[in-house]
């Protein structure tokens, strides 16, 4: 079947994008698509570029060659807070919330440039922190602030949705919770693209996986595909396939 | 009853600290929510000053006029210097705002011609007519008398405190509360990080200037010692430290410590420099949130202590 006829433009797109970082080439020729409502995952080594890529598309770091293409055309400017309000939301690999206020003002805070009204009280409740209202955001327990986080990101109204690494660090009930939010956004029509190192949680929430291997792109399929590549499980599981053993 | 000469001073004292906290409260603006060290202040204060001055002394504009002329001027200008200043971080923009207020006091020492030099300034004219000091007319008010002076200075000081609450209350407020919380997770939830830390320098600017206008009327005569590096860029800074950075009263308590310490130090008026350098000093090792933040820390403290006591 082929991928390239496709009706519509995807809603956000990397097109052969590089990365250099002075000596070191962090990206190179990779090419990304997210159509809109899709869910996608993307994992890697670490150092494969993930972080980079999301970096890029979330307009934090600009790309030394290639673009970022914005509902099939390139942005006028792609920076983070104007890719924002246009529809790209990200979350951070560290914990990232407004620690000195409130769970409810930071998801208020994060809604004040929303692309339409949210009801900051909805968003809390599908991330089952509506226990957490009145809380510090700076008090929450990890897995809780992880998930305020996402919250963040939720209320400014995305069309596409970043989440690199939500479910770092997270175990259990934490990552059983993330798990499921993130299901119900994908199935809220917000497309996203997850990264993780946690293969098994990406494999069970997204319906494509792009695998990126020291800045290139080496798979990018349906799960079940992905996780039968010889070549994916060689350089994401640290196993050698076959005959490149030696 | 107090003394007319105590009552005189102690007039003088609370109006200097309170044009000062006035400046250190706008300052705090770009120093608490911006995140940056801006050493302009020198530069808005003299613009605010001269202009002042010469509108008042020379053109016989109304107060009102000046004011607005002052606040569209120092509008464009930090406009200007915002555009460009903003690329920098850190030690550069320090660097950089340092350059503007020292620029600033070359002007005023060199455009003699407009500013009258290192001679100064009067708002009454020419010096050489020997007018008295003009007065700051608001419509069908004009602040003439020390204590008329009084009351506009501590009136501008709760205007500005009252007003800037407000503001922190509305979304620009917000966006700026998030900013100084973490600029990069501001910008990612669609704060236009940039535009808004330049709106901030604008505001602050206008508020320094229109600061500078009061006092130059307030005093009656300009001249290039009152807008020194050390007296009108340093000492605000000094201020926002001294007191604590992050709250209302942290940049007026340091307003009343700095300004107010030559006064009571006045017979050895050059160790005062030397005194609050100590304190600064003693505050950035000591108590890096300033005093205010001394003083909630230790209330919070005693606060602990007396319910630990109830509980016992």
């Amino acid at each position: 079947m082929s991928t390239t006829t496709t009706i519509a433009a995807p809603l956000l797109a990397a097109e052969d994008v590089e990365v250099r970082f002075g000596g070191l080439t962090a990206l190179s020729g990779v090419s990304l698509q997210v159509p809109a409502g899709a869910s996608v995952g993307l994992i890697g080594p670490n150092g494969a570029g993930k972080s980079t890529l999301i970096n890029v598309l979330s307009g934090m770091a600009a790309p030394t060659a290639g673009r970022v293409l914005w509902r099939g055309s390139p942005p006028r400017q792609w920076r983070l807070g104007a890719a924002t309000r246009l529809g790209v939301a990200r979350t951070f690999q560290a914990t990232r919330v407004f620690r000195e206020f409130s769970v409810l003002e930071n998801v208020r805070i994060a809604a004040l440039h929303a692309r339409r009204s949210v009801d900051p009280a909805e968003i809390l409740d599908s991330l089952d922190l509506d226990h957490r209202h009145h809380t510090l955001a700076a008090e929450l327990p990890f897995g809780e602030a992880r998930r305020l986080g996402v919250a963040l990101a939720l209320a400014t109204a995305p069309e596409v949705l970043l989440l690199d690494e939500p479910g770092a660090g997270l175990t259990g009930r934490d990552l059983d919770a993330l798990g499921a939010a993130i299901r119900g956004i994908c199935a809220g029509g917000v497309a996203v693209l997850l990264v993780d190192h946690n293969m098994r949680f990406v494999m069970g929430a997204v319906d494509r996986v792009v695998v990126l291997e020291g800045g290139r792109v080496i798979a990018d399929d349906t799960p079940a595909v992905v996780q039968a590549d010889e070549r994916v499980r060689g350089a994401y599981l640290g196993r050698r396939s076959g005959d490149a053993g030696s | 009853m107090v003394a007319p000469e105590l009552r005189n001073s102690t007039v003088h004292l609370i109006t200097e600290i309170s044009i000062w906290a006035c400046v250190a409260v706008s300052l705090h603006l770009v120093v608490g929510y911006a995140g940056q060290l801006s050493l302009a202040s020198g530069a808005f204060l003299a613009l605010g000053a001269y202009i002042g001055a010469r509108a008042t002394g020379f053109w016989g504009w109304p107060g009102l006029l000046t004011i607005a002329v002052a606040a569209v001027v120092a509008a464009l200008l930090a406009l200007l210097i915002a555009l460009v200043i903003f690329r920098a971080r850190g030690l550069y923009f320090a660097l950089l705002t340092a350059g503007i207020s020292l620029v600033a006091h070359g002007v005023i020492v060199n455009w003699s011609s407009v500013t009258g030099g290192a001679g100064g300034m009067s708002t009454g004219g020419p010096l050489a007519d020997g007018g008295l000091p003009g007065a700051l007319t608001l419509g069908p008010v004009a602040i003439e008398s020390a204590d008329d002076y009084l009351v506009a200075a501590v009136g501008f000081l709760a205007v500005l405190v009252l007003g800037l609450s407000v503001l922190m209350r509305r979304r620009v407020g917000e966006s700026w509360k998030a900013i100084r919380e973490d600029d990069v997770l501001a910008a990612s939830v669609g704060v236009d990080v940039v535009r808004q830390k330049q709106a901030v320098f604008v505001l602050s600017s206008v508020l320094i200037t229109l600061s500078g206008v009061l006092y130059a009327h307030w005093i009656g005569f300009v001249s290039p010692e009152s807008f020194t590096f050390a007296h009108a860029a340093f000492e605000p800074i000094a201020m926002i430290m001294i007191g604590g950075l992050g709250t209302v009263a942290g940049p007026i308590v340091g307003a009343a410590v700095v300004a107010g310490l030559p006064e009571m130090l006045r017979d050895a008026e050059h160790y005062s420099v030397l005194v609050y350098g100590v304190l600064l000093l003693a505050v950035v090792m000591v108590a890096p949130r300033g005093i205010v933040g001394l003083v909630t820390t230790g209330l919070a403290a005693v606060r602990r202590r007396l319910r630990r006591g109830e509980n016992s």
